[in-house]
C-alpha cells in the first residue's frame, strides 16, 4: 500500500513541478510584477555615495502621473501599538498644506499594520500592487518597519521610516531612515543618563526581537564609554502577559535596584510593565527611545495609572505637541482647516516625516522615477526644522539628532512636553 | 542566573495560583455535573472583567455595583451556555461537547472585539495603593493579590459547606455520581446542571474581576490566553473531580509557573512557564492519572 | 433530532441498498459540463479579479490543508488536537529558517517543514498512546501554548518578535502563481488523503476511532496506526505551515495563536464535515472568500460598521455555524458536497451523507 502511495506522490510531484514552472512564468510576464523575494543583491556598504541601482522593473514610475504622486503609509491602528486613529486623520496633512510638489499633488494611501510584521508586509504589498504607490512610509514600530523595508527593497520601492534597528537593513538600497537608529540613539541615551539624569545604576529591558539586538549593542557601548553600571539586562517576550510581566518586574527590582531603566518594547507592553514595576514599590526613572512609546496617549495611560512616579523621558524625532506652534505653525493651521480643532502629536509626528519626504520629492525633480528618487536622496542632506536634519552622505541611517520628551503628569490630560530639542549630544 | 529565588516566586505563585484555582474549581464543578471539559471557561473570566469595566467606565456605576455587573455577566454566560449549547448536546460524545464549547469561545472572542474594540481595557483594583511588603521576602504584594488569596479561601470554605451541608449540594454530588438513580429519587437533572454552569460562570467572573487589575489591563480573549490552560492543568493535577484538589492544584500550578518564570531566564528558555505546565501535566497524567486528590467519582 | 449514543451515525449502521445504475451518455455529458463550468468559473475568478483575490484564495487553500490535517486526527482516527497552532507554526518557522537562515530553496524549506511537522506530531502521538480522550485534548491544548509561548519565541530559531523572512520560490512570486502552487500541493494532499482512506490504513483508523480495544482484538496494530494518523496529520500541517509562511512573506509568532489557528481550523473541519474532504476544502474556501467579499459588499451597501469589522463578524458567524453544525447537522457541508461527489462518480443523485459521515469524535470516558 505504502509503495503505491509513494509512487503516486512522486508522479504527482513531477507533473506538478512541470505544470507549476509553466504556470509561474506565464503569470509573471502577464502580471508584469517585479520578481521579489529576499535577493539582497551585492553588498554596497562602502559605495553609499556612488550612484546606486534599485532593481529596475517595469514599475519604476508606478504611482507617478503628470499630476499626481501616490504614496502609501502604514502604521498601527490596532494591536499592541498606540491604537491611534489620528494616524489616519493626519495621513496627508502636510501634502494638503503645500499643494503641489514639482507640479504634482501627493495622494496618500493608508493601511493599518496591526503592530504585526507580517501584517505590515501584507499592507505594504497591497499598497504597492493594488494602490500602485510610488513609495512607502512607515509610521512606527521596529519590527513592522524592518519587515516592510526588506519587502520594499525586494520589489524596488523606496521606503522611508523612522530609524529603528540596523542589522539586516544596512544593505537595503531603497530604505532611508528619517531619524537616528536605536543603535545610534543608544550612545546618546547613555550620555543623557550620565549627564542629564545623573544616574549611574542602569538597566535595560527589551522585547525579544532580532531587531533590538543592535539597539542593545549600541546602548551597551554607550554604557561602557560613560562608565555607567549596568545592573540588570532583561529580555521579555514581545507579547508577554500577566504573570510573565510580574515576574520580570520582580526580577528587575529584586537584586541591585537600578536608578534608570531603558525600556524598549511596544507601548502596550510598557504600560503593563511599568504598572508591574510600580506594584513592586520599585520607583525608577524611565529613559528610552522610540516613536510610539513617546505618544501622548501613552503618557495619559501611564499617568492615569500613576505608573511612573520616578518620571519618564523618551527620545523622539519630533517635539512635544505644545511646541508645534513655534516649530512649524503651519501644522496646527492646516489641521484646523482640514479637521477643525487642534491636532495631536501623532499627526504632528507624521507631519514631520512627510515634510522631510516632501523635501526629498522636491529634490528628485519633475522627472520622477524610483531610480531618480533614490539617487536624489542618496548622499544628500535635508533640513526641515521639524525633524532633526538628516545626512545620507555616510549611510542610509541619516539621523543626526533627537528631541527629548518628558511625561508631564500634572497636565490635564497628561502629555509629553519637550525637555530639550535638536540635541546631537548631551 | 546563579541565585535561585525562592521567596519571590512563592509570593507571586500563591497569588496567581489562587486565581487559577478559582477557575479550576469552576471546571471541576462542570466536570462533576456534566462530564464536560469546558473550554469556554476562559471567556467567563473575560466577561467578568469586561462587565466590571462596562459598569465602572461606561455606566459610571459605583465600583461595588460595577463588580456586581461583572459577576452577573459571568453568571449569565454560564447559564446561557448550558441552555443553548450543553443541553442540546447532552447525550453526545464528550469530545463533541468539548469542541462545541471551544467553538463558543471562538464565537465570543470576536463578539467581544465587535462590542468593545480591539484595544486594551484598563482595570481598576478594589483597593488601590501599593500594598504591603511581604515579611522575609523582598517582594511586594498588592492588596488586590491578597484579596484574591482570601477569595479563594472563602470560595473553598463556601463550597465545602455547600457540598457537605446543603441538600442542593448533596443533590449535585449525587447527580454526578449516579445520574439515573438521582433522577429516580426525584432530583431534576436539568436544574442541577444549569445550577453548576451558573456557579462555574460566577467563579470564572470572580477570577476575572479580581485578576484583571493585577495586570492593570485586559483585552478580548484575556481569560482564554492567560488563565484557561493553567486552570485545566490545575484541575487535572487535583484529580478533575475534586474541589479541594482544584484548590490545591491551582496553587501548585501557580507556584510551578512562578518558579520557572523567575528562575529560568527568557534568553535560555522563553515561556518557561508553559513548558513547566506541560511537564507537570504529563507527569501527572502518566504517573498518577487520577490526580493528587482524585478518586473515581 | 435523533440522538446518537454511538459514535457511528445511525444511517450508516444499516445503509440503504441502492442498485447501481449506470448513467446515460447524456448523464455523463451533464457531469462533464458541471466540471467544466466549475473549472471555468474558478479560472475566471482568478484571472478576472485583481491578484489580491488570488492571494485570498491561496489562504483558503492553506486553511483547507490545515483543516484536512485536523480531519485525519478528529475525523479518521478519533483523536483530537487543540494545539494546531503549534503544528502549523512549527512547519512555517522551520521552512522560513531553512530558506532565510540556511539559504536553501523554498522546496527544501517545504520538505523540512513537513518533516519537522511529522516529528512533533509523532511525539504527541506517543503521548496519545498513553493518555486518552479529554485528557489528551488537554495535552494538545498545552502543547499549542508551548509552541506559542516558548518555541516560537526562541530568538535564534524564529527571530523573536521580528520573525523570519519567508520568500516565495522563483516563478511563484506573484499572487496568482502562488495560488497555483498552493492548489497543486492541495491536489497532492487530497490524493494522499484519498488513498489513505481507501486502503487498509483507512479501515484500521476507522476501527481505532470506534474503539481501540475492539480494534486491537481484531488484530489492528493500534500503536502503529495511531502514530501513522499523527504522522499524516503532522505532514499536512507542516506543509500548510510552509505555504502559510511564504504567502505572508514573513513568519511571526503573532500569527500562530490558539484563537487564530487552532480554533478556526477545527471549526472549518467540523463545519466542512468530518471525513468529508470535499466539504472541508469547499468550506475553507468559502470561509476566506467571505472575509474577502463581505467588506466590499458592506462598503457597497454603505454599512461601514460591518465593513471595518468584517473579519470579526465572519469569525463570530463561523462560531455559531460550528455550534449549529454539531447540534443539528453532524455532516456539515459534506451534506451538500458528498451527494455531488457521488453523482460525479456516476451514481444517481441522492441526498444524504452516505457512508461514514458525522461530526462525532469518539466517546472515551476518562
Amino acid at each position: 500500500m505504502s509503495r503505491r502511495i509513494s509512487t503516486l506522490v512522486v508522479l504527482t510531484l513531477l507533473v506538478a513541478a512541470a505544470c507549476g514552472q509553466k504556470d509561474g512564468v506565464h503569470v509573471a510576464t502577464a502580471g508584469g510584477a517585479p520578481s521579489g523575494g529576499a535577493a539582497a543583491g551585492p553588498a554596497t556598504t562602502a559605495g553609499n555615495t556612488s550612484v546606486e541601482t534599485v532593481p529596475k522593473g517595469p514599475g519604476d514610475t508606478d504611482g507617478v502621473t503628470d499630476t499626481e504622486i501616490r504614496i502609501g503609509v502604514h502604521a498601527p491602528l490596532t494591536g499592541a501599538g498606540a491604537n491611534a486613529p489620528s494616524f489616519e486623520q493626519g495621513k496627508d496633512l502636510y501634502f494638503q498644506s503645500v499643494g503641489q510638489i514639482n507640479g504634482r499633488t501627493v495622494k496618500v494611501f493608508f493601511e493599518d499594520d496591526k503592530y504585526n510584521p507580517s501584517s505590515a508586509v501584507e499592507a505594504c504589498k497591497k499598497m504597492v500592487e493594488q494602490d500602485k504607490v510610488f513609495l512607502l512610509v512607515g509610521g512606527g514600530g521596529a519590527d513592522q518597519i524592518a519587515a516592510c523595508a526588506k519587502y520594499a527593497n525586494g520589489v524596488g520601492v523606496p521606503y522611508l521610516a523612522e530609524g529603528v534597528g540596523q542589522a539586516g537593513l544596512d544593505k537595503l538600497r531603497s530604505y532611508f531612515a528619517l531619524s537616528m537608529t536605536y543603535q545610534q540613539q543608544g550612545v546618546l541615551l547613555a550620555q543623557y543618563i550620565k549627564n542629564v539624569v545623573h544616574g549611574t545604576k542602569v538597566a535595560m529591558v527589551r522585547a525579544d526581537t532580532d531587531n533590538f539586538v543592535d539597539a542593545h549593542t549600541g546602548f551597551l557601548a554607550g554604557v561602557k564609554t560613560q562608565k555607567l553600571d549596568l545592573v540588570q539586562d532583561v529580555t521579555i517576550p514581545k507579547d508577554a502577559a500577566g504573570a510573565e510581566l510580574q515576574s520580570a518586574a520582580v526580577k528587575l527590582c529584586g537584586g541591585t535596584k537600578p536608578e534608570v531603566v531603558y525600556p524598549l518594547m511596544a507601548p502596550v507592553l510598557f504600560l503593563q510593565f511599568a504598572a508591574a514595576v510600580r506594584s513592586q514599590n520599585c520607583t525608577v526613572r524611565w529613559a528610552g527611545v522610540g516613536v510610539t512609546i513617546g505618544l501622548n496617549i501613552v503618557a495619559a495611560a501611564l499617568c492615569g495609572g500613576n505608573a511612573i512616579p520616578g518620571g519618564a523621558s523618551f527620545f523622539s524625532p519630533f517635539t512635544g505637541i505644545a511646541d508645534a506652534d513655534t516649530v512649524d505653525p503651519a501644522y496646527q493651521q492646516t489641521w484646523a482647516k482640514v479637521n477643525g480643532g487642534r491636532g495631536d502629536d501623532i499627526a504632528w509626528g507624521l507631519w514631520g516625516a512627510e515634510k522631510l519626504l516632501g523635501a526629498m520629492l522636491q529634490a528628485a525633480g519633475r522627472d520622477l522615477t524610483r531610480q531618480h528618487f533614490v539617487n536624489a536622496v542618496n548622499g544628500k542632506t535635508f533640513s526641515t526644522k521639524a525633524y532633526p536634519d538628516v545626512d545620507y552622505s555616510k549611510s542610509h541611517f541619516g539621523g543626526t539628532g533627537v528631541q527629548v520628551l518628558k511625561a508631564d503628569c500634572t497636565k490635564k490630560p497628561p502629555e509629553y512636553v519637550t525637555e530639550s530639542s535638536f540635541k546631537t549630544s548631551f | 542566573m546563579l541565585a535561585f529565588s525562592v521567596a519571590q516566586p512563592l509570593v507571586l505563585g500563591i497569588s496567581n495560583g489562587a486565581a487559577i484555582g478559582l477557575v479550576a474549581i469552576g471546571l471541576v464543578l462542570i466536570y462533576k455535573s456534566s462530564r464536560v471539559f469546558n473550554f469556554v471557561a476562559g471567556e467567563f473570566v473575560t466577561l467578568g472583567a469586561f462587565g466590571t469595566y462596562v459598569g465602572d467606565k461606561v455606566l459610571k456605576l459605583p465600583y461595588p455595583l460595577a463588580i456586581a455587573l461583572g459577576l452577573l455577566f459571568g453568571l449569565m454566560a454560564g447559564l446561557v451556555t448550558e441552555r443553548l449549547v450543553i443541553r442540546p448536546l447532552a447525550n453526545r460524545p464528550r469530545v463533541t461537547i468539548l469542541v462545541a464549547t471551544a467553538a463558543l469561545a471562538s464565537l465570543l472572542i470576536p463578539v467581544e472585539i465587535i462590542i468593545g474594540g480591539a484595544k486594551f481595557f484598563g482595570a481598576r483594583p478594589i483597593v488601590g495603593g501599593l500594598g504591603f511588603k511581604v515579611p522575609v521576602a523582598d517582594v511586594y504584594m498588592s492588596w488586590q493579590q491578597l484579596i484574591i488569596v482570601c477569595t479563594l479561601a472563602a470560595a473553598g470554605v463556601g463550597l465545602a459547606w455547600f457540598f457537605g451541608r446543603t441538600d442542593l449540594g448533596l443533590a449535585v454530588l449525587a447527580t454526578s455520581q449516579e445520574p439515573t438513580a438521582s433522577r429516580l429519587v426525584g432530583i431534576r437533572l436539568n436544574r442541577i446542571t444549569l445550577l453548576t454552569w451558573g456557579l462555574a460562570g460566577l467563579l470564572g467572573a470572580v477570577a476575572g474581576v479580581l485578576l484583571a487589575p493585577v495586570t492593570s489591563q485586559f483585552q478580548a480573549g484575556y481569560g482564554t490566553t492567560t488563565v484557561l490552560i493553567a486552570a485545566f492543568t490545575a484541575a487535572v493535577v487535583g484529580g478533575m473531580t475534586s474541589v479541594p484538589g482544584a484548590f490545591v492544584g491551582g496553587l501548585l500550578v501557580g507556584l510551578v509557573q512562578a518558579f520557572a518564570q523567575i528562575n529560568i531566564s527568557s534568553k535560555t528558555l522563553p515561556g518557561a512557564n508553559s513548558v513547566a505546565t506541560l511537564v507537570m501535566l504529563l507527569a501527572v497524567l502518566l504517573v498518577r492519572p487520577t490526580g493528587l486528590l482524585g478518586k473515581e467519582a | 433530532m435523533a440522538i446518537d449514543l454511538e459514535p457511528a451515525i445511525a444511517g450508516d449502521v444499516f445503509p440503504e441498498e441502492h442498485p447501481r445504475v449506470a448513467p446515460t451518455a447524456l448523464g455523463w455529458l451533464g457531469r462533464a459540463a458541471f466540471v467544466v463550468v466549475v473549472g471555468a468559473v474558478s479560472l475566471y475568478y482568478v484571472l478576472h479579479f485583481e491578484p489580491a483575490h488570488s492571494d485570498v484564495l491561496a489562504t483558503g487553500v492553506i486553511v483547507g490543508i490545515g483543516a484536512l490535517s485536523l480531519n485525519v486526527l478528529v475525523g479518521y482516527s478519533g483523536q483530537i488536537s487543540l494545539g494546531h497552532q503549534a503544528f502549523i507554526g512549527i512547519g512555517a518557522f522551520t521552512s522560513a529558517y531553512v530558506i532565510s537562515q540556511s539559504h536553501q530553496s523554498f522546496y527544501a524549506g517545504l520538505a523540512a517543514g513537513a518533516v519537522v511537522g511529522i516529528a512533533q506530531a509523532v511525539l504527541l502521538g506517543l503521548v496519545a498512546l498513553r493518555v486518552r480522550g479529554l485528557y489528551f485534548a488537554l495535552v494538545t491544548l498545552v502543547w499549542g501554548f508551548v509552541g506559542e509561548n516558548s518555541i516560537f519565541r526562541l530568538e535564534s530559531f524564529t527571530g523573536g518578535g521580528a520573525g523570519q523572512d519567508a520568500p516565495r520560490p522563483g516563478g511563484f512570486t506573484t499572487d496568482r502563481a502562488y495560488l497555483g502552487l498552493c492548489a497543486i500541493v492541495l491536489a497532492v494532499i487530497l490524493l494522499i488523503d484519498w488513498r489513505l482512506v481507501a486502503t487498509k490504513a483507512g479501515r484500521a483508523m476507522q476501527a481505532l476511532r470506534e474503539s481501540p480495544q475492539v480494534a486491537a482484538n481484531y488484530g489492528v496494530n493500534v500503536r502503529a496506526y495511531t502514530l501513522l494518523a499523527f504522522a499524516v496529520a503532522g505532514f499536512y500541517a507542516g506543509v500548510a505551515g510552509a505555504l502559510f509562511g511564504s504567502r505572508r512573506l514573513n513568519v511571526v509568532a503573532a500569527d500562530f495563536t490558539f484563537a487564530q489557528i487552532a480554533l478556526p481550523y477545527l471549526i472549518v473541519a467540523i463545519v466542512g464535515g468530518l471525513r468529508r474532504r470535499g466539504g472541508i476544502v469547499v468550506f475553507a474556501l468559502l470561509f476566506v472568500l467571505a472575509g474577502d467579499w463581505l467588506p466590499e459588499l458592506a462598503k457597497n451597501l454603505g454599512v461601514t460598521y460591518i465593513q471595518e469589522r468584517a473579519g470579526l463578524f465572519i469569525q463570530a458567524f463561523t462560531g455559531v455555524l460550528a455550534v449549529l453544525t454539531l447540534i443539528f447537522q453532524p455532516d456539515g457541508l459534506g451534506t451538500v458536497t458528498a451527494p455531488i461527489g457521488r453523482w460525479l462518480k456516476g451514481e444517481p443523485f441522492r441526498r444524504g451523507g452516505g457512508e461514514g459521515g458525522g461530526a462525532e469524535g469518539v466517546d472515551v470516558r476518562p
